[in-house]
């Protein structure tokens, strides 16, 4: 008598995990997500370090909303003191040429060992593509 | 003999004095203007940058503005509620070309433009201008929206350690039916110890 209800259950638990395989990861709609071939990489494509911090890039999440690119990349402080950086975004046009917009560089105070996410979203509807620089 | 040697003292002097004003002077190098700058607690260039961004990203995502009818708005005082004087129109004006370069809004002349476009206005009036190229009077567009908004401090000061707390708050008000559309803060913390 239950096998049929068990079997539609695992049906149903079957179909949803295809449903939400098939959609994107949020980073995978990051631009250069392609060339890169998995996050891991993307990050070592998209941010840059200066004078060496103290810190990692653990996740980046893009959404592309109203023809604008919303960001959140959420940084690790791999110190258990504080620390802090400065960063900024850079922003380039799907050709590659750099966005007339430079940004100042923003300080950030980050607790021991904290995850903090930082969120942009970009200056225009020609700013295409991204790289996000962090220094001490 | 007794000259040459108060003339050799004089000389040593002038060589050391020459060189210690030649180390003491200063010297100038050209900086990153984006740069943090932390020389003092004082509003600086950072706190203006990182506010004038944090608004025009903030209001670039606002409804009225990402529908793309390309509203058009005037810029309103920024209340300067501080104990510091600080130009409140340099925030503004960033804020400003910022979004214009954003291609999703358009500015009209706001009230401190006034005289200026008025005088222009009139001046091509006068017989020295070719009629049918001078601006006819009647035809300014006036704005939808206006902005205006508010920067405050509190500032506490306790054994050498001194902290600066700034909230810069923006809105959106439209001039039609007096709603407020949107309203963002940006508050920034600095700490001298």
């Amino acid at each position: 008598m239950k096998s049929p209800v068990y079997s539609l259950m695992i049906a149903a638990v079957l179909l949803a995990g295809c449903k939400s395989s098939g959609e994107p990861k949020p980073s995978e709609l990051c631009p250069g997500f392609e060339e890169a071939g998995s996050t891991s990489k993307l990050e070592q494509v998209k941010v840059r370090y200066l004078d060496g911090p103290d810190v990692r890039v653990a996740q980046m999440r893009c959404v592309a909303s109203d023809d604008l690119l919303r960001i959140d990349v959420d940084i690790i402080n791999e110190r258990p003191q504080e620390q802090r950086i400065a960063y900024r975004f850079e922003w380039f046009e799907s050709n590659g040429m750099s966005v007339d917009n430079e940004e100042a560089w923003k300080p950030l105070l980050l607790y021991p060992d904290q995850v903090k996410t930082i969120r942009t979203v970009s200056p225009g509807a020609d700013a295409q593509d991204f790289r996000l620089v962090i220094k001490r | 003999m007794h000259i040459r040697i108060v003339g050799w003292t004089w000389l040593v002097v002038a060589v050391l004095a020459l060189g210690v004003v030649g180390g003491c002077s200063k010297q100038v190098r050209y900086g990153d203007p984006k740069s943090v700058e932390t020389v003092n607690l004082d509003f600086g260039s950072t706190d203006l940058q990182v506010i004038a961004e944090a608004m025009t990203r903030s209001l670039l995502q606002s409804p009225m503005v990402a529908e793309g009818s390309r509203p058009i708005v005037t810029v309103q005082d920024v209340k300067n509620k501080t104990s510091e004087y600080i130009d409140t129109r340099a925030i503004t004006d960033s804020i400003r070309a910022e979004l214009l370069k954003s291609g999703r809004v358009r500015f009209a002349v706001d009230a401190a433009g006034m005289d200026e476009q008025i005088d222009e206005l009139e001046r091509q009036q006068s017989e020295y201008y070719d009629e049918t190229q001078s601006a006819e009077i009647g035809d300014m567009v006036a704005a939808q929206y206006r902005l205006q908004g508010s920067i405050i401090s509190i500032v506490k000061e306790n054994d050498g350690i001194k902290d600066v707390y700034y909230k810069f708050n923006l809105q959106l008000w439209n001039v039609r039916n007096g709603l407020l559309e949107w309203s963002d803060e940006k508050d920034i913390r600095k700490t001298e110890s």
